[in-house]
């Protein structure tokens, strides 16, 4: 029998895409950038695919490939081995790595100088005595006197160090348990993992082989996940590593998540991208810190609940339909060998609790890192800015929360020049006389683009210098020596292509513009609505601890001109960074940080503002910078007078 | 000064122990503030709160009852304006009836006036209250008008009767029919007697704040305490600002004696002049407007201004949902979808038609949410939109099969195109204004 | 004891602004027309001064109407398409105050009409008659800045009313309002807040306060009307609380609005519980224009005689006989 072999088969090429995994098999001559969309990525294309906006640009690790010339690449970069995609045909096996999705290092996110600094005043407690301990024992050996046994003997030991009635053990450990305890003369290291007043042993060692036992903090968010990977007796963060969500493919906010999850299979595929993201944090964070992930016994999680319950694999429909009722509010404690999280089978992992749909354990550990559930005179506000915005206020006594739709625009998703507050980010910027703008580089190299800080910088001086109107649009009379027109409309030059990394032109449009104004104004409109629904009005709150991704130098002074934050004196806002992160943090380090951060979301009082009939005049109003009630910004008012 | 929920929370225990169906203290206070809630419903409340927030509950403008099985209700509002919160009990419209017509007039009259009714977006409406003239000499004739209106209609009544013994026998026939005794003099001792024998209320009339004052405060004294008020203006810029400074009296300073419904017969010159008077009054403040004649225009118009003033503005107000024509559309032209949030399809429309293109609007039931907020809660998706269409049968009704969808909501196209198989669906603009351009840039036909 | 009047004294005053311009004023009408001043609610004379009536405007056409009712027909079949007739017909017959100019037949999908003949129009408008002029433009923005532009030349110093500039175009439309001495209407969709923000826009340009009029878009009965209800209402109350981007003068469409719906186009026959539909027409616009006159608007552009004679007699009689006496 002999069958003619397809000539179509030897046409066809593998292409691999990193960092996801995905692998798609497509015929030759097909573009990289329909190649991705294949497999779900969408690159984003300004120019629709003709090679000019140098928006899909990909950098190829393996396989030979030849590219259209493009004036939107510069040949540095091309050297380098970056290509566009839409001007790439597929003509080789490759493995293509994708710039807008690589690996982050979101270090001027997560380190907060006000953590450090205020440690012992905030609600939540620094001390380091988490649920999991590694304890030394000598379990004498056993004789035809004393014949009990080897788990008994040990208890009996155990005991003597430690009073405890209620003692437990996994039944992996009674697998390894007599020959444990007869090499090394009895001595051994037991690692417990505490419960109220229960204890559980969860492994044992011989003591030569007991090493220190480690534990993660890891925030998920929408669009970025960042982890810690910690010593649990010091309490030392060994090493921070951090990525895109990588169901980030899947929709960009929580609404689409949901929304890719109704049909069958995609939640499980859903479940599999955020362990999977969270699994590459670890052995990223474990290699750098020369660890065993075996030796991790300890996850401590925090994130939106739409995160949590993909993390969980758990059905997330009912969070976007009336009533908006998520599956649970406290997680019980799971294995991480159901999750299938690269630890130690035995690991506990623990998810902080929610106070509803669009409240997550990201808000309530948050409150952790701020001094505002210690004080029961002093009323204070605390808001998240991700890719939704979350709003706390209150005191000891009460807390009221609620959510709104911001926009991931100050995390730099949506605009076109946005970036999240990596290297190569323009963190802080200012405009000088001539219209040239001044500007900083995390990390110091060419600018990529902007992320939050740079952002809110950049449109509070546009607006000062008076090249923008109140509502956003250029002054065409006092700009036009740095307007320039783009595919999208008319924008603002903020470096040239030569200067800049990708060697494309660093520009705001006014698209972007009215993008940003959105964002702050759905922010501020929450909180004055929230206060309003409380009563309150913006000076009679004492502090505002303010958190996201914006970088780390957010200037306090800029967001108050753009009307982003109320003006109030300067010194009663604090700029906390990534607090989900450290929230978990601190419930991994002690217990009592777990049952303070469940007794903070049961006090907790959610708001729905989408029912709220008078947000959309507070939205409205706020579409205006500062805003459009002046009287509500007097600093800035008097700066535009002046 | 209404309590704000902070102050009340101050009052509440503070245990956030749910057994008032809550879960905590803060979220019922603030129910509370917002009169969503009793604070009988919270087992563990104070004596203190108790007395705080009961001198707090007292309503400034009293509320009052005509009719029997189902009574106008009327009074019991707590703000100057709409956007406030809301005007609760909405005007009620009577229409004459005089003594002195025919009989066979009049029954035919009052049958007329009963079976009308009239639908609007999904609101059955009609008149409330037939208001009884006695000028002719006959007691009878008053008796038998009664009987008349009381054989055929189910309408509350208010008895306009000079003569007080006609009147008399009159409330004794209609005994539990909580009618209203209109008075055109002074009220008297003998009055006061009536309405509180008859269980009537009482409207008063007079031609000055100071006598209105004395008379309400009279009649409260004597005991009858459903009164409804009636200041005699020449002209109605001058009813208007009576009626504003009663209300006004009433909400803001505490004046009992004006804290009831207001009331007037409106009179003018013709039918274009009595509407012109009846729309005003019917926005600023009055409780009862009676209407001379029965005209069906007049009415559907009063009653579409009322249904406007009296919708309460912190509700999204719906449209019906289903197709609207824009323009003069052929089978050939587009399909633009958006939500049935009125002001959303109010908006929506009007842009089309400016746009100057003829299209089909498919409005989608989103319980009266704008299209993100009814994205987001999963009532603007592809499924539900897709199953809309097929359920008003729209395929039947048009030949195009191009869907524009709102910009904002460019993530359902997908599963849109895939619940409708043979239609493009088209992402369109994001904001309404932006239609008319946006128009331009696809072929839609 | 004497009853005591509440009154509540306010610290704003809304904008008087002008219309029109006398030969000494470099126009050629026989009189201004002026509205705002007050300093109280509408109708409120006992707490606040009203300087000027609310007036009424009457409205002719560059082309007719596609969906212009029979009712109105009735009174305009000889004159419809003669606007400059019509203008004299409305003023003559029907007392308007002002006409307005619909230019509707410029929109390019809605007759095309070049802006010169626009402003040839205008012209002939105002030889017709002595009121003052309200040009009305459409939502075609691009069509709309090239017609203004040339009709507020051809029209320089009368001191029209220049109907209407939003936030997308209000740049060019007060450019021109600025070169050739007119008034501006400043026109947002329903919202206290994008109001006064196209305000400040203007007056950030110093274009000059007493030379604008707010649109908030009228919501005719039945068709949103409580959503301008209340947001004339919202905006007269913060503008006589002091808040001067708020204190401008509001004009009203109650009767292009009320034309152009079902309710005053449908006959008796369909829809027999609606009544007469020679009333209705009125009534609608009626209802559209006393309510809103509550609100607080002070210059209404409406169509149906019988509906200006009952809104007119209503305003005359209340200031006639301001605190009734």
């Amino acid at each position: 029998m002999h069958r003619i072999k397809s000539p179509q088969k030897n046409n066809k090429y593998k292409v691999k895409f990193l960092p996801f995994s995905s692998t798609v098999s497509v015929s030759s001559g097909t573009s990289i950038l329909d190649a991705a969309r294949k497999v779900d990525l969408f690159l984003k294309t300004t120019c629709g695919g003709i090679g000019t906006c140098g928006d899909c640009v990909v950098r190829i690790k393996s396989g030979t490939y030849q590219s259209k010339l493009s004036s939107a690449l510069s040949d540095e970069l091309v050297r380098q081995g970056y290509a566009l995609a839409c001007q790439t045909e597929v003509n080789d096996n490759l493995t293509i790595q994708l710039p807008q999705f690589q690996e982050l290092s979101i270090k001027s996110v997560s380190e907060s100088k006000f953590f450090e600094e205020h440690k012992n005043s905030i609600s939540g407690i620094y001390e380091i005595n988490p649920d999991v301990k590694s304890i030394s024992l000598r379990v004498p050996p056993p004789t035809l006197e004393d014949n009990y046994s080897d788990l008994k003997r040990l208890e009996r030991e155990f005991r003597k160090k430690l009073a405890i009635e209620d003692l437990n053990c996994e039944y992996s450990v009674l697998r390894k348990l007599a020959h444990v305890v007869r090499e090394e003369k009895g001595k051994i290291t037991i690692i417990l993992f505490k419960q109220r007043q229960s204890w559980t042993i969860i492994d044992v060692k011989e003591a030569k082989a007991a090493k220190n036992i480690y534990g993660v903090a890891c925030d998920i968010g929408t669009t970025t996940v960042v982890l810690y990977l910690v010593e649990l007796t010091s309490g030392k963060i060994l090493s921070t590593a951090s990525s895109y969500n990588q169901q980030l493919k899947c929709g960009e906010d929580v609404i689409s998540r949901i929304n890719y999850a109704q049909k069958p299979g995609r939640l499980q595929e859903l479940h599999k991208l955020i362990v999977m993201t969270v699994n590459n944090l670890i052995d990223k964070a474990t290699q750098s810190a020369k660890i065993s992930t075996a030796d991790i016994y300890s996850a401590s999680i925090s994130g939106n609940t739409t995160m949590i319950h993909l993390f969980l694999n758990l059905e997330p429909r009912y969070i976007r339909e009336e009533p908006y009722v998520p599956t649970f509010n406290q997680v019980p404690i799971i294995l991480s060998r159901d999750l299938g999280l690269k630890m130690n089978h035995e690991g506990r992992v623990y998810c902080g609790p929610a106070v509803g749909s669009y409240v997550g354990s990201d808000i309530t550990a948050g409150l952790l890192c701020t001094p505002l559930v210690r004080d029961s005179k002093k009323i204070s506000l605390f808001i998240d800015a991700g890719t939704n915005g979350e709003l706390v206020v209150g005191n000891s006594d009460w807390l009221m929360t609620c959510a709104c739709s911001a926009g991931p625009a100050f995390e730099g998703s949506g605009i076109k020049c946005g970036m999240p507050a990596t290297e190569g980010a323009i963190e802080q910027l200012k405009i000088k006389n001539n219209g040239d703008p001044e500007y900083k580089v995390i990390n110091g190299s060419q600018p990529k683009g902007l992320c939050g800080s740079g952002l809110v910088d950049l449109l509070a001086e546009l607006f000062i210098h008076g090249y923008i109107d109140r509502h956003g649009k250029f002054n065409v009379q006092k700009a036009k020596d740095r307007l320039i027109e783009d595919e999208t409309g008319t924008a603002f030059l903020i470096e040239k292509a030569n200067n800049s990394y990708w060697g494309k032109d660093l520009i705001i449009t006014e698209r972007d513009i009215s993008n940003l104004i959105r964002t702050k104004g759905a922010v501020f409109s929450a909180c004055s609505l929230l206060l309003k629904n409380a009563g309150l009005t913006f000076d009679k709150i004492d502090a505002f601890y303010i958190a996201g991704g914006f970088g780390q130098h957010l200037n306090i002074e800029n967001s108050i001109r753009i009307g982003l934050l109320p003006d109030l004196k300067r010194n009663k806002f604090h700029y906390i960074g990534n607090s989900s992160l450290l929230g978990a943090y601190l419930i991994l380090l002690s217990d009592k940080n777990r049952e303070m951060v469940n007794e903070i979301s049961r006090k907790m009082t959610y708001i729905e503002l989408n029912t709220e009939p008078s947000y959309m005049n507070e939205y409205t109003g706020a579409l205006f910078l500062p805003h459009t009630k002046m009287e509500l910004f007097p600093s800035v008012k008097q700066i535009l007078n002046s | 000064m209404p309590l704000s929920g902070l102050d009340i929370f101050k009052l509440l225990p503070k245990t956030n122990c749910g057994d008032c169906g809550v879960p905590t203290c803060m979220a019922f206070a603030m129910k509370l503030a917002q009169k969503k809630a009793e604070l009988s419903e919270c087992p563990h409340a104070s004596e203190e709160a108790k007395e705080t927030l009961g001198a707090a509950s007292e309503p400034p403008v009293r509320l009052v009852k005509i009719g029997k099985a189902k009574p106008l209700e009327i009074g019991n509002e707590t703000v100057m304006f709409r956007h406030e919160k809301t005007f609760f009990h909405q005007t009620g419209i009577a229409l004459q009836l005089r003594t002195s017509e025919d009989e066979e007039q009049l029954l035919s009259k009052i049958k007329e006036i009963e079976n009308y009714k009239v639908e609007r977006v999904g609101e059955e409406l009609k008149a409330d209250l037939f208001f009884i003239s006695h000028d002719s000499e006959e007691k009878d004739v008053f008796l038998k008008t009664l009987q008349l209106v009381k054989q055929n209609s189910t309408k509350g009544i208010i008895l306009d009767c000079p003569d007080k013994e006609a009147l008399k026998e009159g409330l004794d026939w209609l005994k539990d029919e909580q009618p209203a005794i209109f008075l055109k003099e002074e009220v008297t001792d003998k009055d006061i007697e009536l309405a509180k024998n008859h269980n009537a209320s009482l409207v008063l009339t007079a031609y000055s704040f100071d006598d209105l004052a004395r008379q309400s405060e009279k009649a409260k004294q004597a005991g009858v305490n459903d009164l409804i008020l009636n200041l005699a203006s020449k002209n109605a810029g001058l009813q208007l600002q009576h009626n504003t400074i009663m209300r006004r009296s009433a909400l803001k300073k505490n004046f009992k004696s004006f804290g009831y419904p207001l009331f007037t017969f409106i009179q003018g010159e013709n039918e274009f002049d009595f509407l012109a008077k009846a729309s005003l009054f019917l926005c600023k403040y009055d409780s009862i407007i009676v209407l001379p004649r029965f005209n069906k225009a007049m009415l559907y118009t009063l009653f579409t201004l009322r249904q406007n003033i009296y919708t309460d503005p912190q509700k999204p107000i719906q449209v019906d949902p289903k197709v609207y024509p824009i323009g003069e559309p052929s089978p050939e032209s587009p399909v633009f979808v958006t939500t049935n949030f009125s002001l959303t399809y109010f908006i929506v429309s009007g842009e089309i038609e400016n746009s100057g293109i003829s299209a089909h609007l498919v409005v989608c039931d989103t319980e009266g949410q704008s299209v993100l907020t009814a994205w987001a809660a999963g009532k603007f998706v592809g499924e539900k939109i897709a199953a809309f269409i097929k359920d008003i049968k729209l395929e039947q009704q048009v030949k195009t099969r191009k869907l524009i969808i709102p910009g904002f909501v460019s993530q359902i196209s997908g599963d849109l195109e895939e619940s409708l198989p043979g239609w493009e669906v088209i992402v369109g603009c994001q904001e309404a204004a932006d239609i008319a351009s946006f128009v331009k840039t696809v072929k839609l036909t | 004891m004497n009853f005591e009047i509440p009154k509540e004294t306010n610290t704003g005053k809304i904008v008087e602004v002008t219309i029109g311009a006398t030969a000494e004023q470099g126009g050629t009408r026989s009189h201004t027309v002026t509205i705002g001043g007050h300093t109280s609610l509408p109708f409120h004379f006992f707490e606040g001064e009203h300087p000027h009536r609310p007036v009424i405007a009457m409205e002719v056409f560059d082309k007719v109407p596609a969906k212009y009712p029979g009712s109105l027909m009735d009174y305009y079949h000889d004159v419809i398409d003669k606007p400059a007739d019509m203008a004299k017909k409305c003023v003559e017959e029907h007392g308007a105050e002002l006409i307005s100019v619909r230019l509707e037949g410029t929109h390019p999908e809605k007759g095309d009409k070049s802006a010169d003949e626009a402003a040839e129009l205008v012209k002939q408008v105002l030889k017709s008659v002595s009121v003052p002029i309200i040009i009305t433009g459409h939502s075609h923005f691009e069509k709309t800045n090239e017609v203004m532009k040339k009709v507020c030349e051809a029209a320089e110093g009368e001191n029209c009313l220049i109907n209407y500039a939003e936030t997308d175009n209000y740049k060019t439309i007060a450019a021109a309002c600025i070169a050739y001495n007119h008034t501006i209407v400043a026109q947002s969709p329903m919202d206290v807040n994008l109001t006064k923000q196209l305000n400040i826009l203007l007056t950030d340009m110093n274009f000059p306060a007493e030379k604008i009029v707010v649109d908030p878009l009228t919501g005719t009965l039945g068709y949103g009307l409580e959503y301008t209800y209340s947001i004339m209402e919202r905006i007269r109350n913060d503008g006589l609380g002091g808040d001067k981007m708020l204190a401008f003068p509001m004009l009203i469409n109650p009767g292009y609005e009320s034309s152009r719906v079902k309710e005053a186009r449908v006959s008796r026959e369909d829809y027999p519980e609606w009544g007469d539909q020679e009333l209705r027409g009125a009534y609608w616009e009626i209802a559209t224009a006393v309510s809103l006159l509550a609100a607080g608007a002070e210059l209404l552009i409406m169509y149906h005689p019988k509906a200006v004679e009952a809104v007119k007699k209503n305003i005359s009689e209340a200031f006639d006989l301001k605190n009734g006496d």
